[in-house]
């Protein structure tokens, strides 16, 4: 889908990192769908690479959290290929994807997929565990120092408001060292002050260093603290928005609601 | 991780604990019939060990598969998570396969101390009464009964738990809800079975609507009662979304929050277990139970026809001395023969001893006239069989029999008529002649008068008389086929089937902590709470139970025919009416009660 509208930029053909760049992720020609019908996602290109932060925004049922799950293999896709460093995840069998995510992708999603039965340290060091790594109590304390969880690390995740226990999820990842973090409505139940310590946290140089952040989200503010926005509506990248404003992104929704 | 999923596994303990309980339930029953069975293994007839045995140990098998994998399939958010952060399917799997034998293994161990310890000691007593064994029998530890409970208990519970992970962990990690609640297979293979089960069962009722013979309308009909289980088991779920649609059309739809909870609930948390947990028990409970019940009452009936308004005299002869002939009235001498029917190929077989009644007196031809369709009974020497034995043996009219008693000389007797009566007296009647050393000294006389009768013998009327018989002995001589074991064969599977309701309806109540959690947030009472839960819990055990016994008396009245025919009577059922209410009963008062405590004790949590 294109526009004309002159407050938009339209997708490129294949909205890829720069020219010269290596993108850390790049799906092609993605498609998904469910039994008989029609593909509720795709097709589309996309590609992000280390240190940028990409948000995706659309409306609810958009296809915005289906495209993150296909991202993050967690949701095989029907066409073409997503491609990780260069490897087609989507080709892997499923105990390599599970190895993938464990190793190289941190997921902050709105139910914070926490286990409520581990405390704070072990929920962020449960990657490490599952691959069989040796516990860093000494690298768990330190990101979770940074995180302001130092003081909660034995506590239950169950035990913990709504932006400690995204701060721990953050925190799972990063202690793992991933390189791509997927984030679906990461702020979607939190309060104002604790949505903007979330973002922040979430895109601070520390974290973006030689990751790639994903965000799945509704709020425009959120949105805008992001390098790139993505509008998706039918499951297709409508509109790509670079460095954008919040009324620039809200306008980009506007506009996509206008054409449909 | 093998500490960090044991913690995981720590947190998960409401999902856990019931399944737990379950599985040291079937251990206790498994190591229980093990050691009889070890036990017993030398001392030849264990039948009625094995007949019980056979039946809870299905039951039990039913128990910890079905409990095992609800307590998987519960557990999906949890796997959900662990799925997303990285954690491959098979390591997911193995877990659990690893979590459930351990736990069987545990189970299987407490189960091996507290057998010998308080179950066999309890249980021991109660078996030596019912004559399943003999008294004196040493019920000790042994080693092969602990590795059969070990493996039966750990292997059942794996099984179960393979099967259940293996859906639960299908498809994409993030990709649709809890197993066996979404997807067009999941839908598709129940329904296949239910309809497999449901030809099969429609041919089994429609052969044993038509046969004459009694253990052959038995056995097809407890063929049938297997097909219904899995009919139930498959199919309520259609049913009760079925009644419910038709509810929705045609009936005044309850508009209060715990009818709409428990609505939503019966649709996604559908407690499949419970229902086939009732099912079980009250369709055997039906039918095991109830064929000798109902054989017993249908006997008992046709006695009081063949006495009539008669009186009954029974008494001891000492010494052997039975005379039949010459006395009013009609005497029947009870005794003990080898039977030998010229039907019969094998020459060289070994035979038991039958009970046979040695009848004489006044009116005894005209008594056995009245039994039989023919309207002169022959005169002379000569036997009569019951219609069952005939339909049993092959034995006609004109058939010769040979009584005998090892050293004592033997008999040979034509086959003079075909009786409509119960085995009562024994296996046929001896009309007019003698079988040397047969008599047992008990004699048993049907007068008109009282003044008929000898001195020291006990007098009755015939209600009397039938209503002072044993249990089975109305139906046979010998006690009527599982009548003696009836209260165990009903009762095993019963707290068998109660124990897999109740652990099942904790488990997916427990299932339901979210749910509850959210709606004690939004100020839904303990009492609304409890009651949403048990109204679908209550639809699904009253349901089933209350369909399971209507089928399972139709069943029962159509397999107890072929020996209702056989003895002259139309089958009753009256007793079926307290046990097919009883049962379902009992399973909802305490599926209700395990749903109400573990709803009640679900905290609000974050």
């Amino acid at each position: 889908m294109t526009t004309d509208r002159p407050d938009l930029v339209a997708p490129r053909a294949d909205p890829t990192a720069p020219p010269g760049s290596t993108a850390l992720l790049e799906l092609h020609d993605v498609e998904r769908s469910y039994g008989r019908r029609g593909p509720v996602l795709g097709p589309f290109d996309l590609a992000v690479e280390a240190g940028s932060a990409t948000a995706l925004v659309g409306r609810s049922g958009s296809g915005k959290s289906t495209l993150l799950d296909c991202a993050a293999g967690l949701v095989t896709v029907t066409r073409g290929s997503v491609r990780f460093q260069g490897r087609d995840i989507a080709r892997l069998p499923e105990h390599r994807r599970a190895a993938l995510r464990c190793e190289q992708f941190g997921f902050v999603f709105q139910d914070y997929t926490l286990i409520d039965a581990l405390s704070v340290a072990e929920n962020i060091e449960l990657p490490r565990r599952l691959v069989r790594r040796p516990p860093d109590p000494r690298r768990v304390a330190e990101v979770a120092h940074s995180l302001g969880l130092g003081d909660l690390l034995h506590r239950s995740t169950a035990d913990l408001s709504g932006g400690q226990r995204q701060r721990v999820a953050i925190a799972r990842a990063v202690a793992s060292d991933v390189r791509v973090l997927f984030a679906d409505e990461p702020t979607g139940a939190l309060d104002p002050i604790t949505r903007d310590e979330v973002i922040s946290v979430l895109l601070s140089p520390s974290v973006r260093a030689s990751r790639a952040v994903l965000i799945a989200t509704h709020d425009v503010d959120v949105a805008a603290r992001t390098d790139r926005v993505l509008v998706i509506d039918g499951g297709r990248i409508c509109a790509e928005l670079l460095h954008p404003a919040p009324e620039r992104v809200l306008a980009a929704l506007r506009a996509v609601e206008v054409d449909r | 991780m093998t500490v960090t999923y044991l913690r995981l596994a720590w947190g998960e303990r409401a999902v856990l604990a019931p399944v737990f309980v379950v599985l040291l339930f079937g251990a206790l029953v498994v190591a229980a019939l093990a050691t009889l069975v070890v036990v017993l293994g030398d001392a030849g007839d264990i039948g009625s060990l094995v007949t019980l045995g056979s039946i809870a140990l299905v039951c039990t098998a039913v128990v910890l598969h079905a409990v095992s994998r609800h307590g998987v399939g519960e557990r999906w958010a949890t796997a959900r998570r662990l799925r997303i952060v990285g954690m491959s399917a098979r390591r997911l799997r193995m877990l659990l396969v690893a979590e459930s034998a351990l736990l069987a293994l545990l189970a299987s161990a407490v189960a091996v101390l507290l057998a010998p310890a308080v179950v066999l000691p309890a249980l021991v007593p109660l078996l030596v009464g019912q004559g399943v064994i003999p008294p004196g029998t040493d019920v000790t530890w042994r080693v092969a009964a602990v590795l059969a409970t070990v493996a039966g208990s750990t292997v059942v519970a794996v099984l179960g738990t393979a099967g259940a992970a293996r859906l639960l962990v299908r498809g994409d990690p993030v990709a649709g809800g809890p197993p066996g609640r979404t997807g067009r297979s999941r839908r598709l293979l129940p329904g296949v079975v239910a309809l497999l089960a449901t030809v099969a069962g429609a041919a089994l009722v429609r052969v044993v609507a038509r046969t004459e013979s009694d253990e052959t309308a038995f056995l097809l009909g407890f063929l049938a009662v297997l097909c219904l289980v899995v009919v139930l088991g498959c199919g309520w779920d259609a049913v009760v979304r079925g009644a419910g649609a038709l509810r929705g059309r045609v009936g005044r739809r309850s508009r209060s929050a715990p009818a709409l909870l428990a609505a939503r609930w019966l649709r996604w948390r559908h407690p499949s277990t419970v229902v086939v947990a009732t099912s079980i028990a009250t369709l055997l409970v039906l039918y095991l139970g109830g064929y000798p019940a109902a054989s017993d009452d249908v006997a008992r009936a046709r006695l009081l026809e063949v006495v009539g308004d008669r009186w009954v005299a029974s008494s001891m002869v000492a010494d052997g001395a039975v005379t039949v002939a010459g006395a009013r009235g009609v005497t029947l001498a009870e005794g003990q023969a080898v039977v030998t029917s010229s039907n019969d190929d094998d020459a060289d077989a070994v035979r038991a001893m039958s009970w046979i009644a040695l009848v004489g007196g006044g009116e005894a031809r005209s008594w056995v006239r009245g039994l039989t369709d023919a309207r002169e009974v022959p005169p002379g020497p000569g036997i009569v069989v019951s219609r069952l034995g005939a339909v049993a043996g092959g034995a006609t009219v004109g058939d010769e029999i040979t009584l005998g008693v090892p050293g004592s000389g033997q008999v040979r007797l034509p086959v003079v008529a075909v009786a409509d009566l119960p085995l009562t007296f024994g296996d046929l009647l001896v009309l007019g002649a003698d079988v040397p050393g047969a008599a047992t000294g008990r004699v048993t006389t049907l007068v008109d008068r009282h003044a008929d009768v000898a001195p020291d013998a006990e007098v009755r009327t015939a209600t009397e008389w039938v209503a002072g018989l044993p249990p089975g002995k109305a139906v046979a001589r010998s006690g009527g086929g599982g009548t003696g074991e009836t209260p165990l064969l009903v009762g095993a599977p019963v707290l068998l089937c109660l124990t897999l309701a109740a652990a099942a309806t904790a488990v997916t109540v427990a299932g339901r902590r979210a749910d509850l959690r959210v709606l004690d947030r939004i100020g839904m009472t303990r009492a609304q709470r409890v009651s949403a839960v048990v109204r679908g819990v209550g639809v699904d055990v009253l349901g089933s139970g209350l369909v399971a016994a209507v089928l399972g008396s139709g069943l029962l009245a159509l397999a107890v025919r072929p020996y209702a025919a056989a003895v002259g009577r139309d089958p009753g059922i009256a007793w079926v009416r307290p046990a097919a209410v009883l049962v379902p009963l009992l399973f909802t008062a305490v599926c209700l009660a395990t749903a109400a405590a573990v709803t009640a004790s679900v905290r609000r949590g974050r």
